[in-house]
């Protein structure tokens, strides 16, 4: 292949796992914005989408897209769920204390799917034949579906947060919980529905790429600690901040791994953390935190 | 002799100038009372002094030596103790827990040189409880002293925090609204207090809303209106000074 | 006041040695090899899990790095003995300051951190130690694994030679290490350096208001928690005799998680009754591996849900309780 088309692989791919990571780690960052919850089982969300989409397609025979909305679905509806369950009881806890509880949901999930479905890795296939070329390079169809779904959704994220109320009023309690009670928002009411909402983020994140990699239960692992990079970097509670650090972790993560090591390609996130964490531990946007 | 003195102290929030450039200066032997309404500055003030919040502008210096910025511990090692307007404490410690940690680190000035006597930290340890045991007698907690912080009543707390404020022998008292919420009886003993220590040489520096309080014993104030000093001097001369009357009547 | 305090002295030097006796006699009483590799793994987790206890239940401070030092200890430990034939004693040293060292480095930045950037950062920490182990093939032979790890034997003045290959041996071995480290850990916790742990934990801001330099206080406790991992994990390599990055995986973290949670952070004896409990408890059941972690993870949410401070941590109040009850009874 020519080099333009090894880059233009690369590229797309980059940009395939941006949105991808993007809307992992959105889901994340608003939850810990509207919640004060850093979510450890983000991941396993992301997972269950993919899941879920593999039981409705592979098993049950539907088609695609119909797998991929019932996954969402599903997903917002076990939010629902793990919300009353767990997550409401611990939102006035200790910080410890409420990384602790989501972990704890993180290990009953992935090793409940783990029990159900041994760690065999499955193939989602969509039934969707045909492949694109762009720049000398043919791409499935699924990889560039997923491409520009993963980015459509994110254009209607961006949308839903700064233009209807419901969005306003997500950010709103971002912001300052207390000054809604004030406005009349109930902060209650929010939080269930941002969880639920970064949660079905995350699981059609796992819903698109689903067809294009094999997928494991270990498969949010890998990923939530991609999106924790991704949210230290733009900064905790920062849309704007995700989007911007998912397309360098993405781009960053696919370019480093075609051109100087695919072993390299994983420490990456991870060396990112580190190296923000150190040089600037608030984010590219975050909210800059007090020294005591 | 001069004991803390501030000089253009600026502090900004978000482009909001909470200090103004503010200067003061206390002398040893005083009781100088900070009031101003709300908002003013006044605990943000006490935060710059103390460390706890870095200064954008200007210098602070105790006993003519620099401290602007630096670390909250090592300016409490100097000699600055300082309660907070919650009454924060070691709440699930026990009362004489408390006193004990508010001690210890200043014990180690002393004992530095003398890591390897174990007699002489004997010594030190033993001092220590009594004095701790004679504060909290001095505030009537010493029959709490097993009990656990977290279970104090609001008054008693403020007065463990003060009983703390006063263990490591400072020389300088930040006291931040010791009479707030406060029954009146507790205030009384607080005033009491006040004026027995200072009469000993302790110097103090006091946030106070309770304008009865701050009359009665601060021998000068200094008045905050959003970050700016805009009177100083003694109790009469502030409080008939038309500027704080118009900051307080004007901002109520 | 001075006999009181000689009483109590005389009473927990009485304690400790009982308990000791009781400990390392344990082979006498019974010889089944089952029972005893339970017993020094779960003295193993127990060294791990007090590691983690120290930083969060002393200064409260959640680090997920525990893992990794306990993985660095046993590769550091292994590498000296399998490529640089070693002898075991020289690894368990080097097992020691070679994660205490990193965690002094590491731990500066990491500190400063506000508490979620921190929690994050040590898991960063741990994933980065994973890859490494796995791809750093040319020392740690990667995903293979390092088989063949000696047993430890000691050499008394050229004269008495004592192997640790035995399953009885190796138990005593892992005791005494059990039992210096628990003393030396109820020294520290007792102590003013104890006291400062403590009060950073309860409130850091005002820890700092008293002077008490909470970095240092923190990056000690940092430091003494990773060699103290270190140990337990060249502990584990040499009893298992083989070494893979699979240390370094989730299922280490979370046993000693919900050891150290569900049985109560802030307390010497609650580590050990979970590391009993969820070492003997697991075999009891004789689950699938799957099955155990999902039952561990509900425990450890019901745990954190309602009850944070853990059965040591239940115990710990009620023992208080009937103190304040004396006090005023007087």
């Amino acid at each position: 292949m020519s080099a333009e088309a090894i880059f233009a692989q690369h590229l797309v791919n980059g940009l395939l796992l941006s949105g991808i990571y993007g809307l992992v780690a959105v889901g994340l960052t608003l939850i810990y914005g509207v919640l004060e919850i850093v979510n450890f089982a983000h991941g396993e969300f992301y997972m269950l989408g993919a899941y879920f989409t593999f039981i409705a397609s592979s098993w049950l025979g539907l088609p695609y897209y119909i797998s991929v909305a019932l996954a969402v679905a599903f997903s917002a509806i076990i939010a629902l769920f793990v919300e009353r369950g767990a997550i409401r009881p611990i939102t006035g806890r200790s910080f410890e204390s409420k990384v602790l509880g989501t972990f704890a949901i993180s290990m009953i999930l992935a090793n409940t799917v783990l029990l159900l479905f041994t760690a065999t890795p499955r193939t989602v296939r969509t039934g969707l034949a045909g492949t694109i070329e762009f720049a000398g390079v043919f791409f499935s169809v699924e990889r560039v579906l997923a491409l520009l779904a993963g980015y459509l959704a994110f254009f209607a994220l961006h949308l839903f947060l700064q233009r209807t109320r419901l969005g306003k009023a997500i950010r709103a309690v971002a912001q300052n919980r207390e000054a809604c009670y004030v406005v009349g928002i109930d902060p209650h009411r929010i939080a269930r529905l941002t969880f639920t909402l970064g949660i079905g983020l995350a699981g059609l994140a796992g819903a698109l790429i689903a067809p294009i990699f094999s997928i494991e239960p270990s498969m949010g692992q890998a990923v939530v600690l991609k999106a924790f990079a991704i949210v230290i970097v733009g900064g905790f509670g920062s849309v704007k901040g995700a989007a911007v650090a998912a397309l360098i972790v993405g781009l960053g993560e696919s370019l480093v791994g075609g051109y100087i090591s695919a072993t390299l390609k994983d420490g990456l996130a991870f060396l990112i953390i580190i190296l923000v964490l150190i040089l600037r531990p608030q984010g590219i946007f975050g909210r800059a935190t007090r020294v005591l | 002799m001069s004991l803390l003195r501030t000089e253009g102290v600026v502090k900004k929030f978000y482009g909001l100038v909470a200090v103004d450039k503010v200067s003061l200066e206390i002398n040893e032997g005083e009781v100088v009372g900070l009031i101003g309404p709300n908002g003013s500055g006044k605990t943000t003030l006490f935060d710059c002094i103390t460390g706890f919040l870095k200064v954008d502008a200007g210098r602070i210096f105790f006993k003519n030596k620099n401290i602007t910025n630096k670390m909250p511990y090592e300016i409490a090692l100097l000699g600055v103790s300082r309660t907070f307007q919650n009454a924060r404490l070691f709440l699930k410690l026990t009362v004489e827990q408390n006193m004990l940690i508010a001690a210890q680190q200043h014990q180690r000035l002393s004992t530095l040189t003398l890591l390897a006597g174990r007699k002489k930290a004997k010594e030190i340890e033993k001092e220590t409880a009594e004095r701790a045991q004679f504060l909290l007698k001095l505030v009537g907690l010493d029959k709490l002293a097993q009990e656990y912080a977290g279970n104090l009543s609001y008054g008693q707390r403020k007065l463990l925090s003060f009983a703390m404020a006063l263990i490591p022998y400072p020389k300088l008292v930040l006291l931040d609204e010791p009479a707030a919420a406060v029954n009146p009886t507790m205030i009384e003993k607080t005033k009491d207090l006040i004026r027995q220590l200072n009469s000993e040489g302790l110097t103090f520096f006091i946030i106070e809303h309770n304008m009865e309080v701050i009359m009665n014993i601060c021998n000068k104030i200094i008045v905050l209106d959003h970050g700016v000093k805009i009177a100083e001097g003694a109790p009469n001369e502030v409080r008939s000074d038309p500027k704080v009357l118009e900051a307080y009547l004007g901002s109520g | 006041m001075i006999n009181q305090k000689r009483i109590r002295f005389i009473r927990n030097a009485a304690l400790y040695s009982t308990i000791a006796a009781v400990v390392l006699s344990v082979p006498i009483f019974t010889q089944s090899a089952y029972i005893l590799h339970l017993l020094v793994l779960t003295g193993i987790y127990l060294m791990l899990a007090q590691s983690f206890n120290l930083l969060l239940g002393y200064v409260g401070y959640l680090s997920l790095a525990q893992t990794a030092f306990f993985g660095i200890g046993a590769y550091t430990s292994t590498i000296l003995a399998v490529t640089y034939k070693q002898s075991f004693w020289i690894g368990l040293v080097l097992a020691i300051l070679i994660p205490a060292v990193i965690a002094a480095a590491v731990g500066i930045p990491f500190l400063r951190l506000s508490r979620h950037s921190f929690v994050i950062s040590t898991l960063g920490f741990l994933v980065i130690c994973w890859l490494i182990a796995r791809n750093w093939v040319e020392v740690t032979r990667g995903p293979l694994g390092i088989p063949g790890i000696p047993s430890p034997t000691l050499n008394l003045f050229n004269q008495l030679s004592i192997s640790f290959a035995s399953r009885t041996n190796y138990y005593v071995l892992t005791m005494v290490f059990a039992l210096i480290l628990h003393l030396l850990l109820i020294k520290l916790v007792g102590s003013r350096i104890g006291r400062a742990f403590i009060a950073i934990r309860e409130d850091e801001a005002l820890a700092q208001a008293v002077g008490i330099n909470t970095m240092k206080y923190k990056l000690l406790a940092f430091t003494i928690s990773a060699g103290m991992a270190g140990i337990a994990g060249s502990l584990f390599a040499h009893y298992i005799t083989f070494l893979d990055p699979t240390v370094f995986e989730f299922y280490t973290l979370e046993h000693v998680l919900v050891i150290t949670l569900v049985g109560g952070s802030g307390t010497i004896g609650g580590p050990i009754l979970g590391s009993i409990v969820f070492t003997v408890l697991p075999e009891i059941l004789r689950a699938a591996k799957e099955f155990r972690l999902i039952i561990y993870g509900f425990i450890l949410l019901f745990t954190v849900l309602l009850m944070p401070e853990g059965i040591g941590g239940k115990f710990k109040a009620y023992m208080h309780k009937r103190r304040i009850k004396e006090v005023y009874a007087k």
